[in-house]
């Protein structure tokens, strides 16, 4: 009577378990192709909405939920896993993911700071230092041909 | 600050940008991005440097290039307006830059 149920149990079990058993080797890797593309897609996409490149309020978010994700199955992964090589894979796997989410973070709470001091910048009231250059037509622009207007001087950090 | 253009325009402002990048490659980005002001190439970091906007090695290979910067010059020729954003992700909105131009006579 035992056995039978033993049985019926294992198989049932063994049936029943394709998909709940696999689901941190899909979280994993899933985490990390989330992660990346939380990163990704804020430079690509994102980042041109001001409202979400001042701040990525989107994007952030997204990332930090790939990591959660990647280290939810990793952990499931460590404990239960038989596999030496897919313990190892799966802590790999997490610290990419590790990696991409600080990558991002560290861009964008410090990198993008590193801006020198423009404390030679002209100030208000002062005048504004006069410049001819090309424009993109090969025409020649100077500041001096904007007198009486008003004028929007616009610097940009160029090598796109 | 391409799509404020007319807004900025009507507020009596014109606009011009200014890119230590050659002739050709502003050429190649106001056609990807639509963009009508001028775009001048600094390549010689002439008004780079006299507006103290100088990074040096700011570029990611290594070049020397400007840290962003917004001023608008009123019609006397002075500075009305500036704007040294301390992040070079976070630039000075088209809003405000219209507010600040409608403060000038």
């Amino acid at each position: 009577m035992n056995t039978e149920v033993k049985t019926v149990d294992s198989e049932t079990a063994a049936a029943a378990t394709t998909t709940p058993k696999n689901w941190p080797k899909h979280a994993l890797w899933l985490g990390f192709v989330v992660s990346f593309v939380g990163m990704v897609s804020y430079f690509l996409y994102f980042a041109q909405f001001p409202e979400l490149r001042d701040v990525p309020l989107l994007n952030s978010p997204i990332v930090l939920l790939g990591v959660l994700l990647c280290g939810a199955g990793c952990v499931q992964v460590l404990r239960h896993s038989a596999s030496g090589l897919g313990k190892v894979a799966a802590s790999v796997t997490f610290l990419l993911t590790l990696g991409v989410a600080g990558l991002f973070h560290t861009y964008i709470f410090y990198i993008s700071y590193q801006l020198p001091a423009a404390a030679d910048a002209p100030a208000s009231a002062a005048a504004a230092p006069l410049f001819a250059l090309q424009d993109q037509n090969d025409q020649t622009v100077s500041l001096a041909d904007y007198r009486g207007d008003k004028v929007v001087v616009v610097f940009y950090r160029g090598h796109w | 600050m391409q799509s404020r253009f007319d807004e900025i325009l009507a507020a009596g402002g014109d606009v011009v940008a200014i890119c230590v990048d050659p002739v050709e490659k502003n050429a190649e980005v106001a056609g990807n991005l639509g963009i009508e002001f001028p775009i001048l190439a600094d390549t010689e970091l002439e008004a780079t440097n006299a507006y103290g906007l100088l990074h040096e090695a700011g570029a990611m290979d290594g070049a020397d290039i400007a840290r962003p910067g917004v001023f608008i010059v009123d019609r006397g020729g002075d500075i009305a307006f500036r704007d040294l954003t301390d992040n070079w992700r976070v630039r000075v909105r088209p809003d405000e830059v219209i507010e600040e131009l409608q403060k000038i006579p």
